[in-house]
């Protein structure tokens, strides 16, 4: 199972996940990698309200509830590293596999 | 499995990448719905149940081959003059002689078991003879 976000707003439990209609979806709305530097909220909002999308296909993506979690949502630049890793999760399972390259970190 | 990568010059964005992933991955026997809304980890096993079809197939036909290997050993071994000479084309399947040969193991492994036990069991009662007094006869 891949990683995901739960919280409770307004006394409902929700859970954000991605899947690959999910990565596609965030494209459509416009999310990519290189305006992630550029204008990073901008970009993790979209990840952000694109990872309902599995578990909860009620919320739109700009409805009133959307607007207001998103409002409400603590700590947002420290959702930037979890929503990229969860967006590149659908992905990066398909390109992995045993290489015969072995790498490492070093330093 | 057809080759996903990226051709010299092609930019692809991720939309672009998973378009492309599952036609592969549905010529490989998943569905529309297990691609684009299943378990991420689902694609995984697909590739490894469909790399142990291409293990299986591999071996079918490999003993496709000795069979055949088999049937022209029998018909130039009928070439001789003796009927000795004769290779016989197996009577059976290679997986069910294999069977066949298991079961007369155990079938014979439980012969010697039972045969040590009938011995153990005659000897103690010959003991237990041999221990009761002769006058109490």
């Amino acid at each position: 199972m891949g990683k995901r976000i739960e919280f409770d707003y307004k006394e409902k439990h929700y859970i954000l996940e991605y899947s690959k209609r999910t990565v596609k979806i965030a494209e459509e709305e416009g999310f990519n990698f290189d305006d992630l530097a550029k204008k990073p909220l901008a970009m993790i909002e979209i990840l952000f309200r694109c990872a309902f999308y599995k578990n909860h296909k009620s919320i739109q993506f700009n409805s009133d509830i959307a607007n207001e979690i998103w409002d409400s949502i603590d700590d947002k630049t420290g959702l930037q590293e979890v929503l990229v890793e969860m967006y590149s999760e659908p992905v990066q399972q398909l390109i992995s596999g045993e290489g015969q390259t072995k790498w490492k970190i070093v330093g | 499995m057809e080759d996903s990568r990226i051709n010299e010059g092609e930019t692809l964005s991720f939309s672009d990448f998973l378009e492309r992933s599952c036609i592969e991955y549905m010529a490989i026997g998943m569905t529309y719905e297990q691609f684009w809304d299943g378990d991420n980890d689902a694609p995984k096993l697909f590739r490894e149940v469909w790399n142990r079809k291409a293990e299986m197939k591999d071996y079918d036909f490999w003993h496709s081959g000795q069979y055949v290997n088999m049937a022209v050993i029998n018909a130039i071994s009928r070439m001789g003059e003796s009927e000795r000479d004769i290779i016989p084309y197996p009577e059976k399947p290679y997986i069910e002689q294999e069977r066949e040969r298991k079961d007369m193991e155990k079938q014979r492994d439980y012969k010697e078991k039972e045969a040590l036990a009938a011995q153990q069991w005659m000897n103690d009662l010959v003991r237990l003879y041999a221990d009761v007094p002769k006058d109490s006869a």
